[in-house]
């Protein structure tokens, strides 16, 4: 317990007592986000405005904060998560599944033994080395079995995986990139005493699995699944909270490659394999399908603000390069946003019932002298669908840049406006 | 928290240890400074009390710092009065470092090959009394270290003799591609305390093959992880290791990660150099990049290096291309040219294996050489 009183948070403290995992995760340990997600106190405003008295959804969950903050106070949710690591997150550090992954790491304790490193280094130029490969993929063949004797397939390999993810970077060849998050294929691994460090890393994850506090009584549900697919729920939600992936050219999937490359190629994980998750990423820098001549069609857009916004973009001079940029990237990046954005939208609305009340945060980002019209988007979208936009000014708010390429930019550029969007339904 | 070239100031004076080129130097504000060569730090007072020859005068030059990069203002640079002026640089009376090319034999074919044009130069001697000739030109001049350089050195069959040799007077400093050292070699650096400097351009096998390519004609293909292998060896046995990196467009990107890595191994040293123009190198534009992307790569290099206090990274500028003295394999005394088309150049025609100090002050920058070896 610290001097204000308050208990220290769970892993907390993995971060500083496992220098060999990815900064990446050493952040969420620490921090619970890496970028752009919505903070707790600006939750707990927005809950408290929408007084919920069902589950909450949050159909693209990012790494579950909404659950994280909706727990203590007795509020059901329902968090969907397409990027496999980031679900597999909310898995870890959920309290509910605390039977599942003390189970798993019993597994790994039992397995980890029979496994040798017959090299003492190896250098690779992909996301792994064959020895890394070999270690891994042998531990999870030893392991998965054991769990498989009480629990389901799926659950079993969401339990598995969900531990063995963070220690992946230990034997991952990666190299880092400019900021921290970033990573390239390729590197040297030096297997001596990787065992140790792995027996570190269960002991510190099975001590902070023990801490947790499993008294919650309310449902909190964890779904990976693509809001661009129908999602079919059992009973429809009244109350959602979200915020769409900030439009800035962050690939998501791309944070987590050596993760989502162990668990489509090495775990071989038949869920995370049969879509294309990159492609199905919404906001995610695969825009080579919207590249090609005539693929823009402004017809499949519904908003005019959009509509305009492309338009601007194209139309606007500057130097050579930039234009060329702006034609061959930029349009189709935004395009493809707007597009995944809207259908996600209409699926989502699917699974709100006939009558309710939500949330959708939105920053907006600029691009040239433009602002990216996310909120006005949103607006005309969820307009289109027979929603109300009742106005709240107190809602809105300016917020400073707070870009990692590029701190120094300053003026239009560096003022970005967070607005709370509150969308209603009533249909009687 | 170590940092590099590490500086010490007092009241008496500036003491300075700059762990890359196993430098120690001792700046009293009054009467002669010492300059001395590590090898092993707890040496030091012995290394000095050995070896140290006396009365050279040194200074030293700002530290770099990212304000002054890119590089900082090759301005001239004067010996003053050492109980005066300290931001002054020095001028050593005697070369400080001689760079000596055992062999033009080489398993590797860089594309920064710096020594090219001189292997062309010049053959490999074939019996030990020639050794034994260059051996006694060397110490003639009483340097603080020789680089045996190449080449590969390892590769010559000289090798082990010439440590021993060169270790009784001086210095050693073994440059070498690590891809052929065996336990013998460990035993030989450990007992002549060599500070060994170990060439690695990436962590990324791929982007090292672009810059050091292997020739396959020697007997055992040079694998990669060999040289990872001999790493962890030669920190097994706390043989002093530097790594040696020639920053190019192909690793520009991948030096922090490169230094990660050997944060792993325990490798705590490395220093990074610019690829140096040569006359024999091509494609020099291509492998430096623009002025863009070089200060790019020195501003990123120099703002993160601090994050990782373990692996300190130097990273050493290009300087007056006439600064450095060469031994070639035959024995004679070379110097970079300061004009690049004229490549490297005799220090003494008349006596090109044991130039006279006149010849060697009428050609090499001595200002320059010192700055190099010594400078901050």
């Amino acid at each position: 317990v610290d001097d204000n009183g308050n208990k220290p948070k769970l892993y907390s403290s993995v971060a500083a007592e496992l220098p060999f995992i990815r900064p990446i995760y050493r952040t969420l340990f620490s921090r619970r986000r890496t970028y752009a997600a919505f903070d707790r106190t600006q939750l707990a405003t927005l809950l408290e405005k929408l007084a919920p008295t069902g589950p909450v959804l949050d159909p693209m969950s990012g790494y579950g904060i909404l659950a994280e903050v909706c727990r203590p106070q007795g509020i059901a949710t329902c968090s969907i998560e397409l990027n496999p690591p980031s679900y597999l997150w909310q898995i870890l550090l959920s309290p509910d599944n605390k039977d599942g992954l003390t189970a798993a790491i019993h597994a790994l304790e039992n397995s980890y033994h029979h496994i040798k490193s017959k090299k003492e280094v190896e250098s690779s130029d992909s996301w792994f080395p064959k020895e890394s490969e070999r270690i891994l993929s042998q531990l999870w063949e030893k392991a998965l079995p054991i769990l498989e004797k009480s629990y389901r397939k799926d659950y079993a390999e969401d339990m598995l995986s969900a531990i063995l993810l963070p220690f992946l970077g230990r034997l991952s060849s990666y190299s880092a990139g400019v900021i921290n998050i970033q990573v390239k294929k390729g590197g040297v691994i030096f297997y001596r005493d990787w065992s140790i460090d792995f027996k570190k890393y269960i002991y510190i994850m099975k001590e902070q699995i023990q801490k947790t506090n499993t008294q919650s009584k309310v449902q909190h549900t964890i779904l990976f699944g693509n809001v661009l697919d129908d999602i079919v729920v059992d009973k429809k939600f009244s109350y959602m909270v979200t915020s769409p992936p900030y439009p800035n050219m962050r690939d998501y999937y791309a944070f987590f490659f050596p993760e989502n490359y162990a668990l489509e190629n090495i775990f071989r994980i038949t869920r995370f394999n049969n879509i294309n998750i990159r492609s199905n990423m919404i906001g995610g820098t695969i825009v080579s399908e919207f590249k090609k001549k005539n693929t823009i069609n402004h017809d499949a857009l519904s908003s005019e603000y959009v509509k305009k916004f492309l338009t601007d973009l194209r139309l606007w001079k500057g130097e050579k390069h930039s234009m060329y940029d702006n034609i061959s990237y930029y349009i189709p990046y935004y395009y493809s946003y707007f597009l995944h954005l809207e259908r996600a939208y209409k699926n989502i609305e699917k699974m709100l019932s006939h009558n309710f009340d939500c949330f959708i945060v939105v920053v907006n980002n600029t691009a040239r002298k433009f602002t990216i019209p996310v909120d006005k988007f949103i607006e005309e979208t969820w307009t289109n669908l027979g929603c109300q936009i009742p106005k709240d000014e107190t809602l809105t708010t300016e917020r400073a840049h707070v870009g990692s390429i590029n701190p120094r930019v300053v003026g239009f550029k560096a003022r970005h406006t967070e607005y709370a969007i509150r969308i209603t339904r009533n249909a009687s | 928290m170590p940092v590099n070239p590490q500086l010490f100031r007092s009241t008496n004076g500036i003491t300075l240890r700059r762990e890359q080129e196993a430098m120690f130097g001792y700046l009293p504000k009054e009467g002669f400074a010492f300059f001395a060569p590590i090898t092993d730090f707890h040496t030091i007072k012995e290394s000095l009390l050995k070896r140290v020859p006396k009365g050279l005068p040194v200074g030293y030059e700002r530290l770099i710092n990212s304000d002054q990069a890119p590089f900082p203002a090759n301005q001239p640079r004067y010996l003053g009065n050492p109980s005066h002026q300290w931001e002054t640089l020095p001028l050593a009376e005697r070369p400080l470092i001689i760079n000596w090319m055992l062999t033009r034999e080489c398993n590797y074919k860089c594309t920064y090959c710096y020594a090219q044009d001189m292997m062309h130069m010049s053959n490999d001697v074939t019996n030990k009394e020639q050794i034994e000739t260059i051996i006694d030109n060397i110490k003639s001049y009483l340097p603080i270290a020789v680089v045996v350089t190449g080449g590969e050195p390892t590769l010559n069959q000289y090798f082990y003799h010439t440590i021993r040799e060169l270790s009784k007077f001086t210095s050693v400093i073994v440059d070498t591609n690590a891809t052929s050292i065996q336990k013998s070699h460990i035993d030989l650096f450990k007992d002549n305390n060599v500070h060994v400097r170990i060439s690695i351009d990436s962590n990324k096998p791929i982007n090292n093959a672009k810059t050091r390519k292997s020739i396959r004609k020697y007997s055992s293909p040079v694998d990669f992880d060999n040289i990872w292998n001999n790493l962890t060896l030669l920190k097994e046995f706390s043989i002093n290791t530097t790594i040696n990196t020639v920053a190019t467009t192909h690793n520009y990107d991948y030096i922090i990660s490169l230094r990660d890595s050997l944060k792993k191994f325990g490798i705590e040293k490395m220093r990074i150099r610019l690829a140096e123009k040569s006359k024999t190198i091509a494609n020099y534009n291509e492998l430096r990049g623009d002025d863009r992307r070089v200060n790019r790569f020195i501003t990123h290099t120099l703002k993160s290096a601090p994050e990782c206090e373990s692996v300190p990274i130097y990273l050493s500028m290009n300087r007056q291309r006439n600064s450095i003295i060469l031994v070639s394999p035959s024995g004679e005394f070379y110097t970079e040219s300061y004009f690049i088309d004229r490549g490297k150049i005799l220090i003494d025609p008349e006596s090109p294996q044991r130039p006279s100090m006149d010849a060697i002050r009428k050609r090499v920058d001595m200002h320059a050489h010192s700055a190099r070896y010594l400078s901050l």
